[in-house]
C-alpha cells in the first residue's frame, strides 16, 4: 500500500499531512466587541497508513476544529491539510466528493450529524444509495451487518433518532461513519456515552477493522485509557498549540510536559481522590509572548513569560514545547 | 439524612404504532439532602427516560408514565401529570442533560439563556442577572466569560457548551439536579473542577444529585450510593464503595470486567473485555430475567421467573436468583 502512496504524494507515506495550520475565530456576537480567538496555532501533525494518532487536550483547546478543518467543514486561516500529499483544499468539485468518500467522520454532537426525520435504516443505506448501486435488499443486508457490529438490535431500523437513547444515536454514527470502508477515520468523541462494556464492543471494531483494512484514524477523546488502547502516537494539545507528542506507550510511560504530567496525574482512579489543580490561561491571547501554560505550570522559569516554546524533538519520536528541556 | 426525592414503582413505556418499549419498568429510588446517588447502567437500558420522566419532561402519548407513589419534599409528584411538574422545572429541580447542542437554543446568545431563568424564577433585576450569570461561568471554568456571554451554542466548543448546561442548572439554587453524563466532554482536570464544585453544593447547600454516568471511577470517587440499572431495572443497589468493591449482580460484575487499565505501567490487552451479546428490545412480556441470555451464572429457573430486589447485606440490594 505504502509503494502506491510513494508515487501520489511524491517523498514521504503519510496519509494525512497538517502542515502550519492556524484557525483564528471571531467570538462574542455580531454586532458589538467581537474578539478574535486563536483556536489554532501551528499545527503540524502526520498521520501514516494504517496508524492511529490519538489527540487529547483541554476542553476548548481546538481538538474539534482541527477534525473539521481535515474533514474539509471548516477552512484554516493558515498552512494546510494534504491527503496522500495532495492539498484539500486545492481540490475542486469532483475530487471533493471523492476525498469524503474515503472518509469516515464521527462528530461530537451525534444528532447534529444525522438527518432527524431519516430513520436508521435510511440513514444508514444513505453511503450505499450514493456511492454505489446495489438492490434494496442487498442494502437492507449491509445494514443489518452494521447494526450487529455496533452491538444494535436489528429492530431499531424503524426508528428515528429522537427515539434513541443517547448512546445508540452514536453507535448508528458509528455504523454509518464505517459503512464505506474510510481510508481515514476522524472520530471526535466516538465513544463517549457508551457503557464500559459497550465501549469496550465498540473498541474492539475499531481495532479489528484498522488491522483488517488497515485503516487509519484520528482519534479524540478525553478518555486517556480509550486514547491509550487505540493509538500508536498521541499529541497532546493545550490552547490551540500541540505541547508533546510520542509514542503512545511513552508518552504514559514517561511524560514530560508539565500539563501532560497534570492530565496523567488528575485521572480518577478507583479508589483515591485525584488532584484537582484550576487551570487559568485557557486561550492564547493575541500578542502574548508567553508559553500557553504559563498561567497554570507549577514549573515554571523566567524565560516562559517572555518566550512561547516551540516544538522540539527531545528522543526518538518524542517531541515537546516547553522550555525545562530546551536547555538540556 | 431525610429524602428530599422519592420514587416508588415507575413505569415508562413509549408507544409508536405497533412498536411498544418498556423504557422503564418499575424503578423505585429515594434521594437524600446532600446525597449523590450514582447511575449507572448499559446504554439504553432507560436512564435519560427515568431522568426525564422525573422533570415531567417526556410527550405523552408517545410516552406512558405509570407510578404508585413519588414525592419532593414531602409532597407528593404526580410523574403521570407531567404538567404538574412545570412549576418545580428548572428551579426546584433541574436537569443536566445529555446532549448539551441539541438543549441549548441555537440562536440565543449563552448569557441570555443563563439570565432567562434568574429573572423568571428568581426575579432579578437585569443587571444583577448579567452579573450572576458573569460569576457562573467563572465558577464552572470558563474563561473570557464576557466573551462567551455574547457568543452563541455553535461558537463553543463541545465542553463549554456542557458546562454552560451546567451553569444553568446551577443558577436558581435547585434542591435537586439530575446530571445527565454531565462530564462526558470534559477532559479529567476541567472534570476534576466540576466535581469538586459539585461536591461544594453538595455539602453546603445540601443539594441532592442523581448523576448519571458511564464513568466507574467518578462513582468509586465521588458517589455515596449507586444504582445499577439494566434493561429498564435496577438490579443492584447499595453505598458505592460495597458495590464496586464487593459486585454482587452477574452484569455489575461484567461491567466492572470491561474496565480498560489506567495505571501507569500497566500492560495493555489487544482486546478487551466485553459482556458476550446484547439487549433485546423489551415489550414488557418476556418472563425470566432480562439478564439470563448474557449470563454465565444463570441457571434453568432464571429464564422462566423474574428476580426482584431484595435485601442482601446491609444497605446492599441485589435483584438476582443466584442469591436466593
Ligand atoms: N464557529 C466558531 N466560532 C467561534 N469560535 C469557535 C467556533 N468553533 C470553535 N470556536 C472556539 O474555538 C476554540 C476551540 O474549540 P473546539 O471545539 O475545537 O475545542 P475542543 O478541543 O474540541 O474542545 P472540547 O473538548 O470541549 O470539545 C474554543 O475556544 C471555541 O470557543
Ligand atoms: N421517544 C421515544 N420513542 C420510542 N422509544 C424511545 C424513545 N425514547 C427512548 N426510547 C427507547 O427507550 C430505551 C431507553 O432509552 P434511554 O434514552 O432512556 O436510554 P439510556 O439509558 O439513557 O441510554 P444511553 O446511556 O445510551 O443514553 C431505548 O431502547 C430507546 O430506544
Ligand atoms: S438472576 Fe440468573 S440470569 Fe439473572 S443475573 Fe442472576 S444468575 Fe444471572
Ligand atoms: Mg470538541
Ligand atoms: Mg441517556
Amino acid at each position: 500500500m505504502n509503494s502506491t502512496f510513494a508515487l501520489v504524494g511524491g517523498m514521504n507515506n503519510y496519509l494525512i499531512e497538517v502542515k502550519n495550520l492556524g484557525k483564528e475565530f471571531l467570538q462574542g456576537g455580531f454586532w458589538e466587541g467581537a474578539m478574535r480567538v486563536r483556536a489554532l496555532q501551528q499545527i503540524n501533525l502526520q498521520v501514516e497508513a494504517g496508524k492511529t494518532l490519538g489527540l487529547v487536550g483541554e476542553s476548548g483547546c481546538g481538538k474539534s476544529t482541527l477534525a473539521k478543518i481535515i474533514m474539509r467543514l471548516e477552512y484554516p486561516t493558515q498552512g494546510s491539510v494534504f491527503f496522500e500529499g495532495q492539498d484539500i483544499f486545492q481540490l475542486r468539485g469532483k475530487e471533493i466528493a471523492k476525498y469524503r468518500r474515503q472518509l469516515g467522520m464521527i462528530f461530537q454532537d451525534p444528532l447534529s450529524s444525522i438527518n432527524p426525520r431519516h430513520t436508521v435504516e435510511e440513514t444508514l443505506a444513505e453511503p450505499f444509495l450514493i456511492h454505489s448501486a446495489h438492490c434494496r435488499k442487498e442494502r437492507t443486508t449491509r445494514v443489518l451487518n452494521l447494526l450487529a457490529a455496533v452491538g444494535l438490535p436489528a429492530d431499531i431500523m424503524d426508528s428515528y433518532p429522537h427515539e434513541l437513547s443517547g448512546g445508540q444515536r452514536q453507535r448508528v454514527g458509528i455504523a454509518r461513519a464505517i459503512a464505506m470502508q474510510p481510508k481515514l477515520l476522524v472520530a471526535d468523541e466516538p465513544v463517549s456515552s457508551l457503557d464500559v462494556s459497550v465501549r469496550a464492543q465498540i473498541l474492539n471494531l475499531l481495532k479489528d477493522i484498522q488491522e483488517k483494512f488497515s485503516l487509519s484514524s484520528l482519534f479524540i477523546s478525553h478518555d486517556l485509557a480509550v486514547v491509550r488502547f487505540m493509538s500508536d502516537t498521541i499529541a497532546v494539545m493545550y490552547a490551540g498549540t500541540i505541547v508533546e507528542q510520542a509514542n503512545s506507550e511513552d508518552l504514559f510511560r514517561a511524560p514530560r510536559h508539565p500539563y501532560t504530567r497534570l492530565l496523567l496525574d488528575s485521572l480518577p482512579q478507583m479508589g483515591q481522590m485525584s488532584s484537582c489543580i484550576p487551570l487559568k490561561a485557557r486561550v492564547a491571547r493575541e500578542g502574548q509572548g508567553a508559553c500557553p501554560f504559563y498561567g497554570s505550570c507549577p514549573s515554571v522559569l523566567d524565560l516562559c513569560a517572555v518566550a512561547a516554546p516551540s516544538l522540539r524533538q527531545v528522543a526518538d519520536g518524542h517531541f515537546l514545547a516547553c522550555h525545562r528541556y530546551d536547555t538540556r | 439524612m431525610s429524602a428530599i426525592l422519592t420514587v416508588d414503582n415507575l413505569r415508562v413505556e413509549f408507544v409508536n404504532g405497533e412498536r411498544k418499549t418498556v423504557a422503564v419498568a418499575g424503578v423505585s429510588l429515594s434521594l437524600s439532602q446532600g446525597e449523590m446517588l450514582a447511575l449507572v447502567g448499559e446504554s439504553a437500558c432507560g436512564k435519560t427516560t427515568l431522568a426525564l420522566a422525573l422533570m415531567g419532561l417526556l410527550a405523552t402519548p408517545p410516552a406512558r408514565i405509570s407510578c404508585s407513589g413519588a414525592s419532593f419534599l414531602g409532597e407528593p409528584l404526580l410523574l403521570e401529570k407531567t404538567l404538574s411538574l412545570q412549576s418545580l422545572r428548572g428551579k426546584k429541580i433541574a436537569m443536566i442533560f445529555q446532549e448539551p447542542l441539541s438543549s441549548l437554543n441555537p440562536v440565543i446568545a449563552i448569557g441570555e439563556q443563563i439570565t432567562e431563568g434568574l429573572r423568571q424564577h428568581l426575579r432579578m433585576e437585569p443587571k444583577a442577572a448579567r452579573q450572576r450569570a458573569l460569576e457562573l461561568l467563572d465558577m464552572v471554568g470558563i474563561d473570557r466569560a464576557e466573551i462567551i456571554f455574547r457568543s452563541y451554542p455553535h461558537q463553543l466548543s463541545g465542553g463549554m457548551r456542557q458546562r454552560v448546561m451546567i451553569a444553568i442548572a446551577f443558577s436558581c439554587h435547585p434542591q435537586v439536579i439530575i446530571a445527565d453524563e454531565p462530564t462526558t466532554a470534559l477532559d479529567v482536570t476541567v472534570q476534576a473542577q466540576i466535581l469538586s464544585l459539585l461536591k461544594k453544593l453538595r455539602t453546603q447547600e445540601g443539594v441532592g444529585f442523581l448523576f448519571i454516568t458511564h464513568d466507574l471511577a467518578v462513582v468509586a470517587q465521588e458517589a455515596d450510593s449507586a444504582a445499577i440499572m439494566y434493561a429498564g431495572k435496577i438490579v443492584e443497589v447499595g453505598k458505592s464503595k460495597d458495590i464496586l468493591l464487593h459486585p454482587l449482580h452477574p452484569y455489575t460484575k461484567g461491567l466492572l470486567a470491561s474496565l480498560p487499565i489506567t495505571g501507569k505501567d500497566a500492560r495493555l490487552p489487544l482486546r478487551l473485555p466485553t459482556i458476550a451479546g446484547t439487549v433485546p428490545r423489551r415489550d414488557g412480556n418476556q418472563p425470566g430475567c432480562a439478564f439470563a441470555p448474557r449470563c454465565s451464572e444463570a441457571n434453568a429457573f432464571c429464564e422462566q421467573q423474574t428476580p426482584t430486589l431484595r435485601i442482601l447485606d446491609e444497605q446492599h440490594l441485589c435483584a438476582c436468583w443466584r442469591y436466593e
